[in-house]
């Protein structure tokens, strides 16, 4: 216990080395008022003043508002004031899962989280609990650093929240789609696997088998057709690919020099994707010509309504984060249209935790159940195509 | 007030076909929704779909007893399939009939392209004439986007007793304007009634005549598109 201790206030002493002290210059003040010209327009610039006491010209420029307030001293407080206003307002992150196709425990999974607790980086901070007698929550929270930007606002401070859902063979862990969390929850398996002594096998949601552009437009609309609970609304916003990609790995590889340069002509009027955003886009003459053309969706985001009283238009997306790969599966709950008195709300509202919970599960399970469904079908027809030929 | 709504459809199956999977959807009594098919022939086919609605309302007493009451409602939208222009008739005056097209969508397995016609209305009706007993009188009139100066645009509502064509005439003077939506007086088994038609290929029109003006309206949409 005392040896823990001691490690623990070794790890804060060395913390508190990294953690540099910063002090922001007039220029960085600057340059992060300027980058931001949506967020900090001239009505927040002179809000900033009148905090001060300082009322400046509302017909003075942004630009010589910015120049007086980035030479004003500048605290902490009034630093993250500024930090707050640039800040992007919830635009959240897409979630994606997989799923490890052994019977794992809520103990198991939580001594695990305490060993990578204790294995974390410095930048990191890590926290894990649990809900209920099956979910495993570990939350990462870390800074995310894009040296591209000014330095006042290079470090991030993100959250990707792990949840382990355990079922009575397999676990279903959801996350954010992003590099963060996959790093976090490939560490997870590793310790899992050494724990084990044996490898944990996984699944996850990709169609990259899937060749033709018809199965891959089949997963999208059986899912947003058979979403169980739930009856196809609207589709919102949709964006396709051409095949020309999938065919181009089986190629053979005949050409001769003057088809190359046939090739290299064409592909000076080449589409790569094409978004569309309307209402009923897949009834739309030009979604239909795209896809009689060989394009195949990638993305799309679409509105179903849910079968059961309250009746919420829930909005969701869907996509690819390798759509010629047909992997990374990320999916995002919107929010809903709620009805009251005899209509529909206009905007979308958020949405309460535990129902965007519920809907993301079973978007899940139709999106894990299509696959398997379409995989089947692939794979009996190139079996019926074999046993034909022969 | 009755109605219809008219658009080109490109099946991707004949009518035959697309009847049987309709009756393969039907409405039944545990179903949420579903089809009723009335007639299939080969060129056309005339069916409803049918959803079910099932609402709870929460009713309070003024002693503060709360009572859930379920109410529940039938949505009938009716509809034919032609395999000719214009290939979908909806018949109501709904503002949106994005549920039947959804499930038409589902049943051509999402290879079915929707297109609104763009139809001018006066040309419409004066399509409809040989179905009258006399002409029509257009005695009301929406035009859109009217120039009135350079960078200013006008929405003009025209209604008189008389034909309003002859104002309207004298408003454009040779201006450039969309005309959005005419209404008509119009003479039908010697009793008069009011067509209203829209550049975007719907009508609304008296119940009396409902049988007689829907497919004279929809021929005569096919001779102002033709």
């Amino acid at each position: 216990m005392f040896a823990r201790n001691s490690l623990n206030l070794n790890s804060h002493a060395k913390m508190s080395k990294q953690n540099l002290l910063y002090c922001a210059t007039d220029k960085e003040i600057y340059d992060v008022l300027m980058s931001a010209k949506q967020r900090i327009h001239s009505g927040v610039l002179l809000e900033l003043g009148k905090d001060r006491k300082i009322f400046y010209s509302s017909s003075d420029s942004r630009e010589d508002l910015i120049h007086q307030l980035s030479l004003l001293p500048h605290g902490y407080h009034e630093l993250n004031i500024i930090l707050e206003q640039r800040e992007h307002a919830g635009r959240a992150e897409k979630v994606t899962s997989v799923t490890f196709n052994a019977k794992l425990t809520v103990d198991e999974l939580k001594e695990i989280a305490k060993e990578y607790i204790g294995e974390s980086p410095d930048d990191e901070k890590v926290t894990t609990f649990t809900k209920g007698a099956d979910q495993v929550f570990v939350n990462v929270k870390y800074s995310d650093i894009d040296y591209g930007k000014t330095r006042l606002v290079q470090r991030t401070p993100k959250e990707a929240a792990i949840e382990f859902h355990v079922g009575e063979d397999k676990t279903v862990v959801r996350m954010p789609a992003n590099a963060k969390a996959k790093e976090v929850l490939g560490k997870f398996r590793t310790k899992l696997e050494t724990k084990r002594k044996e490898e944990v096998p996984f699944e996850r949601i990709e169609i990259s088998d899937f060749n033709s552009s018809e199965a891959r437009t089949e997963f999208f609309t059986t899912l947003i057709s058979k979403l169980e609970g739930f009856k196809l609304d609207n589709v919102t916003s949709v964006k396709v690919e051409p095949i020309s990609k999938l065919a181009s790995e089986d190629d053979l590889d005949l050409d001769d020099d003057q088809s190359k340069e046939e090739a290299k002509q064409e592909a000076l009027a080449l589409v790569k994707n094409v978004a569309l955003k309307g209402e009923t886009l897949l009834a739309s003459e030009e979604y239909q010509s795209l896809l009689k053309k060989g394009f195949f969706i990638t993305s799309i985001i679409w509105r179903s309504k849910l079968l059961t009283d309250p009746f919420p238009v829930v909005e969701f997306e869907a996509a690819f984060e390798e759509p010629e790969l047909g992997k990374g599966f990320k999916y995002h709950v919107r929010g809903a249209l709620n009805f009251s008195e005899g209509e529909y709300t206009k905007t979308l509202r958020p949405l309460e935790p535990a129902d965007k919970e519920k809907y993301l599960a079973i978007l899940e399970k139709t999106a894990s159940s299509t696959v398997k469904t379409i995989r089947a079908e692939l794979n009996s027809s190139t079996g019926d195509a074999k046993g034909g030929s022969k | 007030m009755n109605g219809a709504r008219w658009a080109v459809a490109h099946w991707p199956v004949s009518i035959r076909t697309l009847g049987s999977r309709l009756k393969n959807l039907p409405f039944t009594a545990d179903s949420l929704d579903g089809f009723a098919v009335e007639r299939v022939r080969d060129d056309y086919l005339d069916a409803t779909y049918i959803e079910k609605i099932a609402t709870q309302e929460v009713v309070s007493d003024p002693f503060g007893k709360e009572e859930t009451i379920e109410r529940i409602t039938y949505k009938r939208s009716s509809f034919s399939l032609y395999g000719d222009f214009p290939h979908l008739e909806i018949k109501s005056t709904s503002r949106t009939n994005r549920d039947l097209t959804n499930k038409l969508l589902e049943v051509c397995n999402f290879k079915l392209s929707l297109v609104v016609p763009n139809v001018n209305p006066v040309r419409w009706i004066e399509c409809l004439g040989p179905s009258l007993e006399s002409p029509p009188l257009i005695d009301s009139l929406q035009i859109s986007s009217l120039d009135v100066e350079p960078g200013v645009t006008a929405k003009v509502l025209l209604k008189g007793a008389k034909d309003v064509r002859e104002a309207l005439e004298h408003l454009a003077q040779k201006k450039t304007y969309t005309l959005d939506k005419i209404q008509a007086k119009v003479l039908l088994d010697s009793r008069q009634t009011t067509i209203q038609l829209s550049s975007n290929g719907s009508a609304k029109f008296g119940d009396d005549h409902v049988t007689t003006l829907r497919p004279a309206l929809r021929a005569a949409l096919k001779a102002a598109i033709g």
